[in-house]
């Protein structure tokens, strides 16, 4: 069948047989034939019985269909206790709500069909976020279907300047996509070129946020995330409050907010509700953590293999006791064990939680004690490479700690050709790029570059809540004013 | 990304590969020893680690005969197990020996020179033939490198002896005002002692040496009392006989006042010092008799300081650095001197200590 956009015709018969010609191999679509009103009329109720609410349909549908008595001479006749209801005369409409778990009701002789909301499908309770655990922060995540997720975002924020957007991306999936903000801080043009991106997207389907932040994101080969990927539900609104805009999408439970910064994927819920101080401290720990998982291992060898003067020699005596035996070169050393973490990682994250733990004692021991006592690897090595993990597994945001992760294979590389020099050029590309980046438009590298001197209240150090008062500038937002002045 | 690939390409033709020096790779001389050998020649010495369960040391001492220390070191190259590098050299050592006849610069010239190498390494001066150092046996200390670096510092603090590195000893050298001076190590029945301290002309060449008693009165002279100078004092006339007090000085306050009359410079040197009282043989009763023990104590500093600047007059030298006075003060008389450490072996030196006790303990 061609032409989904045809009308509707008047006759029933004509019309379940347009949708018997559409709906082949489909077992699970109803087919449920009904006489209603005085005096009698035919009507055909039809739902994918696989995504509907069943006791919603016999009682909500069905029961007051069989036992109607007034006549009935059009579909708007019909007085079901559904509230969610609307009409559809084209093709197209019917069956894709059809897929949606839509019930159709066909009457004969008129050209519309009444759709109601009979939504039910298989899904998960509202657990708690499985990757971005948190102390203080709520134990709900988002989940699989995305009504319920603008309603855990709504439960934050019932205010009306909150904006609802909904649309669909993929021909073939259909899949909805919503874009929460708020409208009166938000900026207009930030929010234009979001929709613009996503209108553009021509794919069979999203069947995951994370593809949907690929084929929007500003710069596809930079190693570096731009926008931020979350399963918590006050994650999203605090970046609804900085006029950053929500973009949820359905099947998937986390959902994706632009325009991001750079210092944003260091920055967790916890911090603002952790005592500032405490806050600061963390987030020093977690920059220099990002430093030390990016060049840790390479400073390590360009000492090793150009710069032996800069260690000093107590420990230079160590490294060298600890290096005796081994045979290989500090590169190779070095790339040995960070890939041996890697491949334990990611052994550990693939495997059901019951064999995962094996992965991490058989990792530890052949790693920790055998390599080094085989000759194979140095216990400073092993130091290292350990304390890297762990540096890289501190910064909260998955994807900035796996792109951290990936830089410092070249930083080692550099390091090894050029020694410290190397590690220069490379944190300088680094950084030459980092300024560069922008975020649906923006300046990912803001509030550095650009410099927003007010907004680095909330950066490295997070100062007082009573003292941030604006709103960070890297969103644009149009209103700035977060909070009054009313603490003294 | 185009871009990108050009600056990296443009990254492969830089130095970088062929200035590798893989640590694994290296001997890392970490002590250099120079002394007098046969036929007027040079004795070097090389002290380096070594990484190897199966050796039966953890230092090699590489002994080459040579004209120059980078002579010597192509030398020792030779049969060295790794390319012997200075760059983390950590104590240079001549014999007295070699220090009475030679201009020390033309042999350290290769480690000011070559920047690859340290300067920062500790110059010292050992007394005896340097082969009583680098072959001995120290079964209870770490490398010998860091041994004799470890037990000069610990002396240093303890102001048993001084300190000086490499980059200090060229700049004391080279300023007409002053002259250089340096630690002394030896070796008493097989222990390492770092004790006392060697002076130097302005030719560079050892001229004599202060006793190791005396270097803590050279360290107070020097302004470097913290963090803490201990002496020990003999004296008389609180008991009528001979007691010991033990001090400690904590702080200090130094006014060097020079004057030039009669064609001869003067110095006025007041130092009052603040001490902790940690000892005495003999009761002493405390708040009676303070002030005449602190008398008696800066009286008795005052006797050694002028002891040893008297020392350092009759050997022509000036390492404590008078003539930064005088030149400061009394430029025009100062400039006129051919050679300051002749006009400072003239000079007039009163020094007037004073010693406050700030406490003498919970002991009343």
């Amino acid at each position: 069948m061609n032409g989904t956009q045809q009308l509707l015709a008047h006759s029933l018969d004509a019309n379940e047989q347009t949708l018997r010609d559409y709906f082949t191999k489909t077992p699970d679509l109803v087919y449920c034939h009904l006489l209603i009103g005085e005096p009698k009329k035919r009507a055909l109720l039809v739902y994918l019985n696989t995504l509907v609410d069943k006791n919603s349909i016999n009682n909500n549908v069905i029961s007051p269909l069989l036992f109607e008595t007034r006549q009935i001479n059009t579909i708007a006749d019909i007085q079901l206790p559904i509230g969610a209801k609307s009409y559809a005369t084209i093709w197209e409409h019917v069956i894709q709500r059809v897929f949606q778990g839509e019930t159709a009701l066909f009457l004969d002789g008129d050209d519309h069909v009444l759709l109601l909301d009979t939504q039910g499908w298989p899904q998960r309770a509202i657990a708690e976020p499985q990757i971005e655990s948190s102390l203080k922060g709520s134990h709900q995540g988002f989940i699989e279907t995305y009504e319920k997720n603008i309603a855990l975002i709504r439960r934050y924020l019932p205010h009306q300047q909150l904006k609802v957007e909904t649309t669909t991306v993929g021909r073939r999936g259909h899949t909805s996509v919503a874009l929460l903000y708020l409208e009166d801080v938000t900026h207009p043009e930030v929010l234009q070129e979001l929709k613009d991106r996503i209108e553009q997207v021509d794919v069979d389907t999203i069947v995951n946020t994370g593809e949907l932040m690929q084929h929007i994101e500003d710069n596809p080969f930079s190693p570096f995330p731009q926008f931020l990927l979350t399963e918590r539900p006050d994650a999203a609104v605090s970046n609804l409050l900085q006029g950053r805009i929500v973009i949820v999408v359905d099947h998937s439970p986390s959902v994706m907010i632009g325009p991001m910064t750079f210092i944003t994927f260091f920055q967790t819920v916890d911090d603002y509700s952790t005592r500032w101080m405490i806050a600061s401290f963390l987030r020093l720990l977690r920059l220099l953590a990002f430093f030390m998982a990016i060049f840790l291992p390479s400073a390590y060898i360009a000492a090793l293999s150009f710069h032996y003067e800069i260690i000093p020699l107590n420990l230079l005596l160590t490294i060298g006791e600890s290096r005796e035996r081994v045979p290989l070169p500090p590169l190779l050393e070095a790339v040995l064990m960070e890939l041996a973490i890697e491949m334990l990682r990611e052994a550990g994250l693939r495997l059901p939680a019951p064999i995962g733990q094996t992965v991490g004692i058989v990792g530890g021991v052949v790693i920790g004690q055998a390599a080094v006592q085989a000759g194979i690897v140095s216990n400073i090595m092993v130091v290292i490479v350990s304390l890297t993990a762990i540096a890289s597994f501190i910064i909260p945001n998955p994807d900035m700690s796996e792109s951290i992760r990936l830089l410092r294979f070249p930083m080692m590389i550099a390091a090894s050709l050029f020694g410290l020099v190397g590690m220069v050029i490379g944190f300088m590309l680094i950084i030459g790029h980092l300024i560069s980046l922008e975020s649906l438009g923006t300046p990912e590298g803001s509030p550095f570059a650009p410099a927003r001197l007010r907004d680095w209240k909330d950066t490295i150090l997070r100062f007082p809540l009573w003292m941030m008062r604006t709103r960070p500038l890297s969103a644009r937002p149009t209103q700035l004013t977060r909070q009054k002045k009313f603490r003294k | 990304m185009k871009k990108y690939m050009y600056v990296f390409l443009c990254f492969l033709f830089t130095t970088g590969c062929s200035a590798k020096t893989q640590l694994d790779d290296l001997t890392l001389a970490l002590t250099v020893g120079l002394d007098t050998g046969k036929n007027g020649k040079l004795l070097i010495y090389s002290v380096s680690p070594v990484f190897n369960k199966e050796a039966k040391n953890i230092y090699e001492v590489i002994r080459t005969l040579g004209v120059t220390p980078r002579d010597g070191r192509s030398k020792a190259n030779a049969f060295a197990s790794g390319k012997i590098v200075g760059g983390k050299a950590q104590n240079i050592i001549v014999s007295k020996t070699f220090a009475k006849t030679h201009d020390m610069f033309s042999y350290l010239d290769v480690f000011y020179r070559d920047p690859k190498n340290s300067t920062t390494a500790n110059f010292i001066v050992f007394d005896g033939p340097l082969k009583d150092v680098m072959y001995i046996r120290l079964d209870d200390k770490p490398r010998l490198s860091v041994a004799i670096r470890d037990v000069l510092l610990t002396a240093h603090k303890s102001k048993q002896t001084t300190k000086i590195n490499l980059l200090e000893f060229r700049r004391l050298s080279l300023d007409r005002a002053q002259t250089p001076f340096a630690p002394i190590l030896r070796v008493h029945k097989g222990d390492l002692i770092a004790g006392g301290i060697a002076l130097f002309n302005k030719q560079r060449k050892y001229v004599g040496s202060l006793s190791q008693k005396e270097s803590p009165y050279f360290a107070i002279l020097n302004k470097n009392i913290k963090p803490a100078t201990s002496l020990t004092l003999a004296i008389k006339g609180l008991t009528k006989q001979k007691e010991y007090v033990s001090i400690s000085i904590e702080k200090g306050d130094f006014s060097y006042k020079p004057s030039f009359q009669n064609g001869m410079f003067r110095f006025d040197v007041h130092i009052h010092l603040g001490a902790i009282l940690t000892e005495t043989t003999t009761h002493i009763a405390m708040k009676k008799e303070k002030k005449k023990l602190e008398q008696l104590l800066a009286k008795e500093i005052q006797k050694q300081l002028e002891a040893i600047v008297k020392k350092m007059q009759t050997y022509e030298v000036d390492p404590i650095g008078f003539g930064l006075y005088a030149r400061a003060y009394e430029y025009k008389p100062f400039q006129k001197q051919k050679s300051w450490s002749k006009a400072f072996a003239k000079a007039e030196i009163n020094i007037h200590p004073t010693v406050e006790i700030i406490s003498y303990g919970v002991l009343q």
